[in-house]
């Protein structure tokens, strides 16, 4: 496999590029937050776990938690040793990583949902699919408020939750009302789309279209691609 | 080749072997209007038990695949129970990872064998079991079985492949227990509730 | 004939009964035919005969002969029958299904596999005649009610049926949305389409229909029910002017989106006496169910003070067994295994006792104690979820909309028991858009884009 970009410092100019497009997208500031959260457990995490598990040659144990001799969990994991390369190997993975996830989410916040559906179907992904995802996407906000008020509903009742008795207990009261009336839903919709005469085909009037845009876009971004293999190379 | 293709062309020709053994046992009845539909809201719902765990309740690396897989599995083990059909649990599996992409992570079709995967072990368990969860133990080993093959397809090939991130053998065995455990539990859990779901349904009232 | 039927009888699968009984009509091109009868009387089963619906989708028996503008609907397919027969039903929200109007709107005509240029024309035709042009790009989950039915009413005006059927399509409407809903079956008519509608109330309609079909138990009556049996008059009280206020607002301003967005509630001022029954009036989106969330602690709202039953500016856990909440859709509430432990559910939370057969005796539902209360008809959940609440016998009794989708017989059950409520010293306040049922309340409260437009005794 060729890997171009291989410093952390490379790297990280990568991730603000990402970062850099993902907030151009104008998301609402608690969904930064929440990125930015998620990012950095999943940093550390990342780092952590590599520096842990880091097996290739050569490596440099920092901090050795847990030799492999040691008792039954010794033999059992071999030994728990911290590695520099491990770290650094994390870091740069995380940051991998983050800049193909940020820029996937771009595409996504960037794009009406229905027209990523007929791309994927562009693809190849068959009608019926096409239609389940669709339906799929038109209801969940409606869902998700619909869980909404049943917990408010069931806390005005009485019901309180603690702890993880309190999740279980929670789950089952919220999820059954949920599912019921989503069935409900579901046979509404269902003859609602038999009296629309459903089939399963259609003729698509919205058709996507490679523009002459899409053909410059795709033509610069091979170029740039080269470019960096063989500068890559060159080093 | 390294693992990752293997995978893909393995998978793929597990999926025609499903077909085909589906086909020859008269299975496939084939899903109609509402029964898609039913299967669509399931997604949804699937993404909507899901969100908990996203946002900052359970990110505790180390127990986040116990506590993801119990809701997890049990609405997913409900969404078959109620349309008890070869092509549920592919469907439902496979339709809830593509809304995920759809609405928040972005598409990447690196991560469609691993649907497809776990869909196919479900599929294959209900033909050769012969019950779409019908009894409370052929829903235990169907949501032990999904656990097992899913974490450790997830931690052998997905992560290192796809995320160039490795784990230790020690750490993956634990892993994947706690999903064996979890969907297990999870399945026991959805089997239960979707005893009054199904009555409810059945008298009318839906 | 557009349409003729005879001797048609259906029964549903596994029902002891026939949903229909030899039902024999002849309907003319052009005209309007209202359908009207109490729930389960058949009117929706004799619907469903005629698009195809049933025998295809609902199976069971099904006797008797009907053609439909020449097509038989048993002989037809579901898909075969749409392009002369258009179906709208009562539930806007799960009519629509693209994310985009005009893709909405093309969806029938796409499925009927029309080529392109002619589903682009009859799209646009549909936008133009249903008023839609302007909304064309809009998102279809930021329409309000009224505009959805709207929208599944075009979608299937652009398949270009002869006849129309409507199930109950304003049920779930406010007065608004309903008086549109007369605009568009108007401008159908006058277009010549056969229209056939089944409601609940229709004096309204009575000027447009050509035929009043009445339906009841699965028959059809001749002669048109004159008025409405439950139209009764309720008595009203007046509170004496030293009664306590349960319920106060001072300069209340709400808004969900607290950096300038539009604000839903402002300077709010109301004052509720104890045992008064209020309503609580004004189109969808005026504002009322916030302010009743206020009122409960769903909501806090920006200025302003909020006293309820005793407690400023109170949070949901400080008003729970004093303040009793229902929520719009019933089906929400009901998450129990059993009427009983329904009923039984509130005060055991709370460390109450109640006395079970009493609330199960009111709901006339104590020989179905140990079913499931989601297995119950649409009237009975309702009522078991109003009595769960009143089983936590709170002082405070709010209800958003609570006559969504109920017949007659179930709104007077309702306001009966509202009224021996309030009788007894409870407050209850309830918001609702149906001019008929501000009679049953003393006092009305019209809320008009987030401001009190009058605080009156009702007449």
């Amino acid at each position: 496999m060729i890997v171009i970009l291989d410093s952390p410092l490379n790297l990280f100019l990568l991730f603000l590029a990402a970062f850099a497009c993902f907030l151009a997208m104008g998301p609402p500031a608690s969904y930064i937050k929440a990125a930015l959260k998620i990012m950095a457990i999943a940093f550390l995490a990342t780092m952590i776990s590599q520096g842990f598990f880091y097996y290739f040659e050569p490596r440099t144990p920092l901090l050795v938690l847990l030799n492999k001799d040691s008792g039954p969990i010794g033999r059992f994991t071999g030994g728990i040793t911290l590695y520099k390369e491990g770290l650094t190997y994390g870091m740069i993975q995380s940051m991998r990583l983050f800049s193909a996830a940020l820029m996937s989410m771009v595409v996504v916040m960037s794009t009406y949902p229905s027209d990523l559906v007929l791309g994927l179907k562009k693809l190849g992904v068959p009608e019926k699919i096409g239609f389940m995802l669709t339906v799929s996407i038109r209801f969940l906000p409606a869902l998700a408020e619909e869980a909404k008020r049943i917990m408010i509903a069931q806390r005005l009742r009485g019901l309180r939750l603690k702890g993880v008795r309190g999740n279980f207990k929670g789950f089952r009261y919220l999820i059954i009302p949920l599912i019921i009336d989503s069935l409900r839903q579901a046979r509404r919709i269902a003859l609602a789309a038999e009296v629309r005469g459903y089939t399963g085909k259609r003729t698509e009037i919205r058709g996507l279209k490679f523009t002459r845009l899409d053909g410059a876009l795709l033509l610069a971004a091979i170029v740039i691609l080269g470019a960096a293999i063989k500068y890559r190379f060159s080093l | 080749m390294n693992a990752f293709l293997i995978s893909i062309v393995l998978i793929f020709i597990f999926g025609v072997v499903v077909f085909c053994v589906g086909l020859k046992h008269r299975l496939i009845h084939g899903l109609n209007t509402h029964d898609l539909i039913t299967i669509a809201l399931f997604c949804s719902l699937l993404y909507v038990a899901g969100l908990p765990f996203k946002f900052g309740l359970s990110r505790v690396p180390f127990i986040h695949t116990f506590a993801y897989s119990i809701p997890f599995t049990a609405v997913l083990f409900i969404g078959i129970r109620i349309v008890p059909k070869m092509g549920t649990a592919t469907l439902i599996i496979l339709g809830h990872s593509l809304l995920s992409q759809l609405i928040s992570r972005g598409i990447n079709p690196l991560w469609w064998p691993y649907a497809f995967l776990a869909g196919f072990v479900l599929e294959m368990y209900f033909i050769i079991t012969g019950s779409y969860l019908e009894t409370r133990l052929n829903a235990v080993c169907a949501g032990c079985l999904r656990g097992l093959v899913i974490y450790l397809y997830f931690y052998l090939v997905s992560a290192p492949y796809i995320w160039h991130i490795h784990y230790a053998p020690w750490y993956v065995s634990i892993q994947t227990l706690q999903g064996v455990v979890g969907s297990g539990l999870g399945a026991l859990i959805g089997f239960a509730l979707s005893k009054p779901i199904i009555k409810a349904y059945r008298h009318g009232g839906i | 004939m557009m349409i003729s039927v005879d001797n048609l009888t259906y029964t549903y699968p596994e029902a002891e009964y026939p949903a229909i009984e030899n039902i024999s009509l002849d309907l003319r091109e052009g005209e309007l035919i209202l359908l009207i009868g109490p729930t389960g009387s058949g009117k929706s089963t004799f619907l469903y005969c005629l698009n195809g619906l049933i025998p295809h989708i609902f199976t069971g028996d099904m006797r008797g002969e009907i053609r439909v503008n020449g097509f038989s609907p048993k002989e037809t397919s579901v898909a075969g029958m749409a392009k002369t027969v258009g179906t709208v039903f009562q539930n806007p929200e799960s009519q629509i299904f693209m994310l985009r109007v005009e893709d909405d709107v093309a969806f029938g005509c796409e499925n009927l596999m029309m080529p392109m240029e002619e589903v682009i024309a009859r799209r646009d035709a549909a936008l133009r005649d249903m008023g839609l042009v302007d909304m064309r790009h809009a998102n279809t989950q930021t329409l309000s009610g009224g505009m959805k039915q709207r929208l599944a009413i075009s979608s299937i005006y652009a398949m270009g049926p002869k006849v129309f059927l409507f199930d109950e399509p304003t049920a779930d409407l406010d007065t608004k949305g309903r008086s549109e809903f007369i605009e568009i079956i108007s401008k159908l008519k006058r277009r010549g389409h056969t229209i056939l509608l089944a409601e609940h109330r229709y004096e309204d309609l009575l000027p447009l229909a050509d035929r009043v079909i009445s339906f009841d138990r699965g028959q059809v009556m001749h002669g048109v029910k004159a008025g409405n049996p439950f139209d009764q008059e309720m008595k009203q009280k007046t509170c004496d002017t030293d009664t306590a206020y349960e319920v106060e607002l001072k300069d209340v301003t709400f808004s969900y989106d607290r950096k300038g967005g539009r604000k839903v509630l402002e300077g709010i001022n109301i004052a509720v006496k104890r045992g008064e029954l209020v309503a609580v009036c004004g189109d969808n989106g005026s504002g009322k169910t916030t302010l009743l969330k206020i009122m409960v602690g769903i909501l806090r709202p920006d200025t302003g003070r909020v006293r309820v039953s005793g407690f400023d500016n109170p949070a949901i856990e400080d008003v729970v067994g004093r303040v009793g909440f229902l929520f719009q859709n019933p089906d929400e509430q009901l998450f129990t295994d059993s009427v009983e432990g329904e009923l039984m559910f509130g005060p055991r939370q709370l460390g109450k006792n109640i006395d079970v057969e009493q609330y199960l005796g009111k709901t006339n539902l104590v020989a179905m104690r140990k079913r499931h209360p989601q297995s119950l008809s649409r009237g009975q959940r309702q009522l078991l979820a109003v009595f769960s609440i009143m089983a936590l016998e709170p002082q405070l009794f709010l209800l958003d909309e609570p006559t969504t989708g109920l017949d007659d017989e179930s709104w007077h059950n309702l306001f009966g028991i509202l009224r021996e409520l309030s009788n007894n010293g409870k407050t209850v306040i309830f918001t609702t858009h149906h001019e008929k049922a501000k009679k049953y309340a003393d006092r009305l409260i019209t809320i008009d884009r987030g401001g009190v437009a009058g605080s009156e005794i009702s007449r």
